[in-house]
């Protein structure tokens, strides 16, 4: 027995010498390792105002969701700038025939993650109740959403944020400025997204389908991590941080026509705190 | 690998070996081979012009052995390096490819410096040589073999792969048992039931790099920085039946060859035969998925593969049998053969006055069936255990060999064969190949013997310049080999597409040899495509020109 004693326990310690990868929620074995937002000091902001946040989840293949575009379309018009749209292109919807694809990777795990299914669907700031995320499924619920956009932005928000963006050559150099209107003890991340306008591609519609289509506020590219690049874990209220990155953008067919949304979440609980947006000057 | 110092210290042990025992004490021994090629462009068979002029592959083998003691070196030369050793830059060179020293008892071995080692049929760790593959995965390290009992033999590997003149950057570990039941279970010392069970695990260890995902180039792949890989094995006869079977499993290792996938890999084979006197039947069946294992994960080609996923479609000597030879597929294959040998008594209406003899072999191999449920980066695909995927090859062949008369002999094959181009990396329909062939020799007197051999293939491949596989088409061939006396061989042998092909390989060729020396020298044409051995494979190019070649041993 003594004799075997000791190849048993090589051959032990051999076959605990294997790593095991776990996936994330995605199946994806792999970790951010794109640019990170390097944050220092910074001065108060003058606009302490909520934005919120509503990510529409929709595709060409989605009848109903062009009757959701003009709901949001009208949302923002009575909302104004304190309404961030951001139109996300659900994994299931292929396009139709050559036409543009702007599903992306970062979407398609947001819409597993948020258990969305159905389109058109929104979510305003990511908010949970009981467990459950809060969706909009529909056109009709989605039409209905203004009350909520407007109940949401007459709150103080836990944060302000701005953001500014100028293109430099090939890259894209983009100043956030954040302060803090509470104290925070949880994971402050910020997650900058790319957003596009007059994308044309064909549309289905409950009547005839629209050959060229003009679809705004697609998502073309989430620029950090697609869970935000952390501020803070624990600060007090009143501190402010300007937060600088420098990325080449991808997929955007025309700068003009690009914008950059910005929005802080609370890392722990997934829920937006505000958003902004800028045009890339 | 080139420098002096591990030379040096062979010699001073060989020489401290020596001074302590007597050189007389010892033995030396060894074998040299040197094959040296000219060849020049051949527009017609695709051969390129050699800038060279002369290239040379030269290795020598020296072995010292003293009492339990051993240690020997190889001295290897490539300048420049044969046509189809590929890359050149990184063949080329000469020095001392191979040193070691081995102390070995009745019950252990210890060998330190390069070795070769294989745990069960090498699914899981297979170190091996083979110069006509220009393949060479030697570990450099150390390897103990220690049988604490009889039939108890353990084994221990750790080193890094040989890579041309240098060495992979990975660290292989590994661990084997094998255990024969009838000599460790009194009740089945005296049974006829055959048993032999082993298990082995191997480990390698790579560094972190990085890799991101093509379509999100922002995410690099968490790495498995130690990736392992465990077998188990059953060896089991009794009387005339026999089964053997092996099992394989491998763990997360994104590499190359599966495109950063995280599948894990598994392998299994089996072998089942009977044989009696007259008869054999063998059938073979394996399932190999994403078993790929390197010690360099973004390594391709045929170096630093850590394991070997045995052949089982039968490995053919004949020109046109393997003209389209199987490439075994490490990434996911499913394979079955069966294989029948008859002798047919010799003095019935069918075994004829001298007895025929009969093989019958049919080999089938598909791939997976495989879902795709990602990119690099994720699991990759999903696949049934029993689901079949393409054709990749099929070979149904009959070999009947029949003495004539005292001085003649008769082997005669058909085969028909279907071949999957994807094997080889590149897309197109299935190639179907008719093929006949008849080998007759004549030993003319005690002096001479004349062997000639003619093929047919039939295909319904077609040459076409953007295909360029000159492999195509339908062919003839014919071989005349005259054997002289005990030293001389002289053959001519052309093949020739008469139909939808391209080329004219005329050879000749002649031999000489004298005990453990041997010469030969051949001029011809030599078609391009793939030297296959055990279903590992290297691409040969066309060449046009003199080869020559000497083997010798001491």
């Amino acid at each position: 027995m003594k004799k075997i004693a000791l190849p048993i326990i090589m051959i032990a310690l051999l076959a605990t010498s294997c790593d095991t990868i776990e996936p994330d929620a995605n199946g994806n074995y792999t970790t951010y390792a794109g640019p990170q937002i390097s944050w220092t000091d910074g001065t108060a902001l003058s606009d302490h105002s909520h934005k919120a946040l509503v990510e529409k989840y929709t595709g060409p293949r989605c009848s109903n969701c062009p009757v959701a575009d003009q709901a949001l379309e009208l949302a923002h018009e009575q909302v104004g700038d304190r309404l961030v749209l951001v139109s996300i292109t659900h994994p299931d919807e292929e396009p139709l025939g050559a036409s543009l694809d702007t599903r992306t990777d970062d979407g398609s795990t947001w819409a597993r993650f948020f258990g969305v299914s159905f389109r058109p669907t929104a979510m305003l700031n990511r908010t949970n109740n009981d467990g459950q995320w809060d969706l909009f499924t529909g056109s009709p619920a989605i039409s209905g959403m203004t009350p909520a956009i407007e109940s949401a932005n007459a709150q103080t928000p836990l944060v302000a944020l701005d953001c500014h963006a100028t293109q430099q050559g090939d890259s894209t150099d983009i100043t956030l400025n954040l302060e803090l209107l509470d104290a925070v003890d949880y994971p402050l991340n910020i997650t900058i997204v790319t957003t596009e306008d007059s994308l044309a591609y064909p549309q289905l519609t409950n009547s005839t389908p629209i050959s060229d289509y003009r679809h705004n506020h697609i998502l073309r590219q989430v620029v950090t991590d697609l869970w935000g690049n952390t501020v803070t874990t624990s600060a007090p209220a009143g501190k402010t941080y300007q937060g600088r990155i420098k990325v080449v953008l991808r997929s955007i067919q025309d700068l003009q026509n690009a914008h950059i949304v910005a929005f802080a979440t609370n890392a722990n609980t997934r829920q937006v705190l505000n958003a902004a947006q800028c045009s890339i000057e | 690998m080139r420098k002096a110092l591990p030379i040096l210290l062979i010699l001073s042990a060989i020489g401290l070996s020596a001074s302590a025992q007597g050189i007389a004490g010892g033995h030396v021994t060894g074998a040299f081979q040197t094959d040296i090629q000219m060849s020049h462009a051949d527009s017609v068979i695709g051969a390129q012009d050699v800038e060279e002029r002369l290239l040379i592959n030269t290795r020598a083998d020296i072995l010292y052995q003293n009492g339990n003691f051993r240690a020997g070196l190889r001295f290897e030369a490539y300048q420049n390096p044969l046509l189809g050793f590929e890359p050149k830059n990184l063949y080329k060179g000469q020095g001392i490819a191979h040193y070691f020293m081995n102390y070995s008892t009745q019950r252990f071995s210890i060998t330190a410096g390069h070795f070769y080692e294989q745990f069960g049929s090498g699914m899981i760790l297979r170190a091996y040589e083979d110069r006509y593959l220009g393949l060479d995965n030697a570990l450099l390290g150390a390897t103990i073999t220690y049988r604490p009992v009889n039939g108890v033999t353990l084994k221990a590997v750790a080193g890094k792969q040989r890579y041309y003149w240098d060495y992979g950057a990975g660290l292989v570990r590994g661990l084997d048992a094998e255990v024969n039941l009838n000599s460790v279970v009194k009740p089945l010392a005296e049974s006829p039931l055959h048993l032999t069970i082993g298990a082995g695990y191997v480990s390698k260890y790579e560094e972190d790099e990085t890799i991101y995902q093509p379509s999100n180039p922002e995410y690099k792949l968490n790495l498995p920085l130690n990736v392992g890989a465990g077998a188990a094995r059953l060896d089991l006869s009794y009387g005339g039946f026999s089964l053997q079977t092996e099992y394989a499993r491998k763990g997360q290792d994104p590499s190359a060859d599966n495109d950063y996938i995280y599948r894990h890999g598994e392998a299994l084979t089996l072998s089942a035969g009977y044989a009696q006197s007259g008869f054999s039947a063998q059938v073979q069946a394996k399932r190999v998925d994403n078993m790929s294992f390197r010690s360099v994960r973004s390594q391709s080609g045929q170096m630093l593969y850590i394991n070997y996923i045995p052949a089982i479609n039968r490995q053919h000597a004949y020109t046109f049998l393997s003209m389209y030879p199987y490439a075994t597929q490490t990434t996911g294959e499913m394979g079955l053969q069966a294989d029948i040998i008859y002798s047919i008594d010799a003095g019935t209406p069918l075994g004829g006055h001298y007895g025929t003899d009969i093989n019958l072999n049919c080999a089938v191999i598909t791939g997976l069936d495989t879902t795709q449920v990602g990119e690099r980066g994720t699991e990759g695909y999903t696949s049934p255990f029993f689901g079949t995927g393409d054709l990749y090859y099929g070979d149904l062949s009959l070999e009947v060999a029949k003495k004539l008369s005292p001085k003649l002999k008769l082997t005669a094959t058909v085969a028909y064969q279907v071949f999957n181009p994807i094997v080889e990396g590149h897309g197109g329909d299935l190639h179907h190949n008719a093929i006949a062939i008849a080998d007759l020799t004549w030993k003319v007197n005690k002096r001479n013997r004349l062997r000639f051999e003619a093929e047919w293939l039939g295909s319904d491949s077609r040459y076409t310049a953007a295909s360029a596989d000159r492999r195509a088409g339908d062919w003839v061939m014919g071989l005349v080999e005259w054997n002289i006396g005990r030293h001389w061989f002289i053959s001519a042998s052309d093949q020739y597409a008469y139909n939808d092909g391209v080329g004219n390989y005329y050879n000749l060729a002649a031999g000489y040899s004298q005990g453990a020396t041997r010469l030969t020298l051949g001029y011809g044409k030599q078609r391009e495509g793939l030297l296959c051995i055990g279903g590992v494979c290297r691409q040969v190019p066309a060449t046009n020109g003199l080869t020559f070649s000497l083997t010798t041993s001491f």
